[in-house]
């Protein structure tokens, strides 16, 4: 009996040494515990690895073939691979874990915009605008209105409301001009401007019950045609980074490179829906509406287009700016992604404030991310938060007039005051900003110059203190190795940083360099 | 019982000392990095005086290594039709590693923003599932194509077995571990062994060699060899 438990103990501890991928770091006898093999992997294994890695599939039988009278993987395929569609796919692919561009779950169109309709009937109507036409939240009765008579009647409810027809109309998303749809007519109108002249398309005309949806009922939406939009604007963000990796232009080219790509959504979108907002608006326009070509919305072609020179690449793409709506979240992300620094509090913890100081650089304990975080927010201080505008310098000076009397005053407190300037101190510390651009708020003088140069200039320090090929590096490793690097990695990471500068930032350059290594063949 | 006890108590001594042995018997790879770190640490002991210092060992370095990791969701996918020749896991005409693809790891960047590549139990399920599904439609293809147009049954036939036509069913194994795996394994290879173990046992469960054939193909796409690198 005895016996057979020592067996046991023994044949254990024999386990524990074949099995190098048991743990036993928790173990009182840890140190007597076999380390786990490292395997120094064949050429058809490295073969392997390399097409996952680059390519996202495993390799073909000829290929493999290819191996068989040569000592290790060709450079010449490992070129070729590096040069092909596949590994700027892999590559954009990999770039999701830093951008996480996904903004499907919100539409950028108001709710006043949207149609509804009830389960059997077949007329569109919009619930939000109802009241206005309607006096009630009812939908318009399902008679046709005659197409040539231009006022619309209604007929009372009995209840209170009022009930027009409908009409026969062709909507933007429909692509079979036989699939028409009954919309109910003041939903349908496509006046442009109502006779008290407010423009239909916009959030004041959705209140304005001269006013419908416009021709093929452009201002509103239905279902899920936002998603297309978003989704778009997901894929023309990718589309730029794989720009920049299929074209091998240095690493910089991401946060420089003003070519984007615009589809039939968004074109659309960018033409017809921007002056209906839910909460992220598109105004004051990082475009001007002349530059952005006229295509309709099942348009699935990519037109390039070529930004205006304040445009900083992939951080002040609406996608971006979508994704992470504040300014200080903008800063976060990129902190994150492309330095390696994560905002995060000391182990030992932050101390309590004694004192709520409003400006965070200063106040106790916030201080210890804010006195970084401040700064960096502010480069993006020209590009609207909630949403995708840019406030130029000429319209948007850092201190207006108008919005100074605002604050002083109350008087003149237009809508661009409220969104963007301090018009109101809620402490003393505030008040020698009244009136300035929400960004110059608390800045030192040091700083001002971020909000003027934009996010380029972040990156740029980046590059020239080389925080940001140093983490490019390291994220490059990470993902090819399938790990976090720690203290072992630290002079290689920063030999390949060092190449990777040398290399004119060709990231393309970077990820050879990884995997022609020792270490990318030695495996546990 | 006092002499039975001594002497157990040796027998755990002496083979405790045997299994610390192996432990240590280990190849030169499986040097621990504590090693390699204190070697590191003592070489830059060495006094630097002008004088010859004494010799150290080149190689004790801290080893940095790759960490073998499981495929994505979507290198699945592909690998699945790379050694198929196309066949992927559409069930219902849907491809069910993108209807399951949140289940399975895949981030969707609002609510999850990490992938997730655990080996976990779920994933092994529809791993399972899809093996299953795929290799049922892979081999029906196969048995309709032409034996020139076949990826599975290159070298052997789908009625060969073991004892029928051993060196066909051996060099057909061989040619799917290349492909699945990446890995060539020689006839008489320790690695060869599981799967001529699998082939003789498959035969007395099935006397139908195409099932045998089923398994192994749901055996070569479910094992860890497929689906890490």
């Amino acid at each position: 009996m005895m016996l057979r438990k020592t067996c046991g103990l023994v044949l254990g501890a024999w386990l524990v040494c074949f099995f190098p991928g048991s743990t036993s770091g928790s173990l009182p006898n840890a140190d007597l515990v076999c380390p786990p093999d490292i395997l120094k992997v064949d050429k058809y294994q490295v073969l392997r690895a390399l097409s996952l890695d680059l390519r996202g599939t495993i390799p073909t039988l000829d290929e493999y073939a290819l191996l068989d009278e040569l000592d290790d993987v060709p450079e010449w395929l490992l070129d070729d691979w590096l040069d092909g569609d596949e590994f700027v796919e892999q590559t954009v692919r990999n770039f999701r874990e830093i951008f996480w561009p996904n903004i499907t779950n919100f539409p950028l169109t108001n709710f006043r915009a949207a149609f509804s309709r009830e389960p059997g009937s077949l007329l569109y109507w919009r619930k939000g605008v109802a009241a206005t036409y309607r006096n009630k939240v009812i939908p318009c009765r399902d008679d046709k209105v005659d197409p040539d008579n231009t006022e619309i009647e209604t007929v009372a409810d009995g209840s209170g409301g009022v009930q027009e027809g409908y009409r026969w109309i062709l909507p933007y998303w429909e692509s079979n001009p036989t699939k028409k749809v009954k919309v109910c007519a003041f939903d349908a109108q496509e006046a442009l401007v109502s006779p008290t002249a407010t423009p239909c398309g916009t959030l004041e005309g959705q209140k304005d019950p001269a006013c419908g949806c416009g021709p093929d009922l452009r201002w509103c939406r239905y279902g899920g045609t936002y998603l297309a939009i978003n989704r778009s604007m997901a894929e023309a963000f990718e589309k730029r980074i794989g720009a920049v990796i299929g074209d091998d232009l240095p690493y910089m080219a991401l946060f420089e490179d003003n070519r984007a790509w615009i589809n039939g959504p968004i074109s659309f979108f960018l033409h017809n829906q921007v002056g209906v907002p839910r909460i992220n608006r598109f105004t004051p326009r990082a475009l001007p509406l002349e530059d952005i070509p006229v295509l309709d919305f099942l348009d699935d072609t990519w037109v390039e287009i070529t930004l205006p020179d304040y445009h900083a690449g992939l951080l002040t793409d609406p996608m971006y700016l979508l994704r992470f709506q504040t300014n200080r979240s903008r800063a976060n992300r990129f902190y994150n992604g492309f330095l390696c620094e994560p905002f995060e509090a000391p182990e030992k913890g932050i101390a309590l404030a004694s004192t709520l100081h409003p400006d965070l650089q200063q106040r106790e304990g916030c201080d210890y991310c804010h006195g970084r975080l401040e700064p960096a927010a502010a480069f993006w201080g020209r590009w609207g938060e909630t949403g995708a505008g840019y406030l130029n310098p000429v319209d948007f000076p850092p201190l207006r007039a108008d919005c100074e009397i605002c604050a002083l005053t109350g008087q003149l407190c237009g809508d661009e005051c409220k969104r963007f300037y301090l018009v109101n101190a809620v402490s003393p510390a505030e008040e020698p900003y009244l009136g300035m651009l929400n960004s110059y708020v608390f800045r030192y003088d040091g700083h001002m110059k971020n909000v003027e140069a934009g996010p380029r200039l972040l990156a740029m320090k980046g590059v020239v203190d080389h925080r940001l090929p140093r983490c490019v590096a390291n994220r490059a490793a990470e993902q090819l190795f399938g790990r976090s690097t720690d203290v072992v990695d630290k002079e290689w990471i920063d030999t390949l940083a060092v190449d990777f500068a040398a290399s004119n930032y060709s990231y393309r350059s970077l990820v050879k360099q990884i995997v022609m290594s020792d270490a990318y063949r030695r495996l546990r | 019982m006092n002499r039975k006890r001594i002497v157990s108590f040796g027998w755990i001594i002496v083979l405790s000392a045997m299994a610390a042995v192996a432990c240590n018997a280990q190849g030169p790879e499986a040097e621990s990095l504590s090693v390699h770190i204190s070697a590191v640490q003592q070489s830059e002991r060495v006094p630097v005086s002008g004088a010859m210092s004494p010799a150290v060992e080149a190689p004790l370095v801290p080893l940095i290594i790759r960490h073998r990791r499981r495929m994505n969701i979507d290198q699945l996918d592909k690998a699945f039709r790379r050694v198929t020749n196309g066949v992927g896991w559409d069930e219902d005409g849907k491809n069910q590693l993108e209807v399951l693809d949140q289940t399975l790891g895949k981030p969707d960047y609002v609510d999850v923003t990490q992938e997730d590549l655990s080996v976990s139990t779920l994933f092994l399920k529809f791993l399972d599932d899809a093996a299953r599904w795929i290799c049922t439609t892979h081999l029906d293809a196969e048995l309709a194509a032409l034996p020139g147009e076949r990826v599975f049954w290159v070298h052997a036939d789908p009625s060969d077995t073991w004892e029928t036509n051993p060196e066909a069913v051996v060099a057909n194994v061989q040619m799917l571990l290349m492909r699945y795996y990446g890995r060539r394994v020689g006839v008489d290879a320790p690695e060869m062994e599981p799967w001529r173990w699998f082939f003789e046992s498959s035969s007395h469960v099935s006397e139908d060699p195409r099932d045998t054939w089923h398994g192994l193909c749901v055996g070569l796409l479910t094992h860890p060899n497929f689906y890490t690198y």
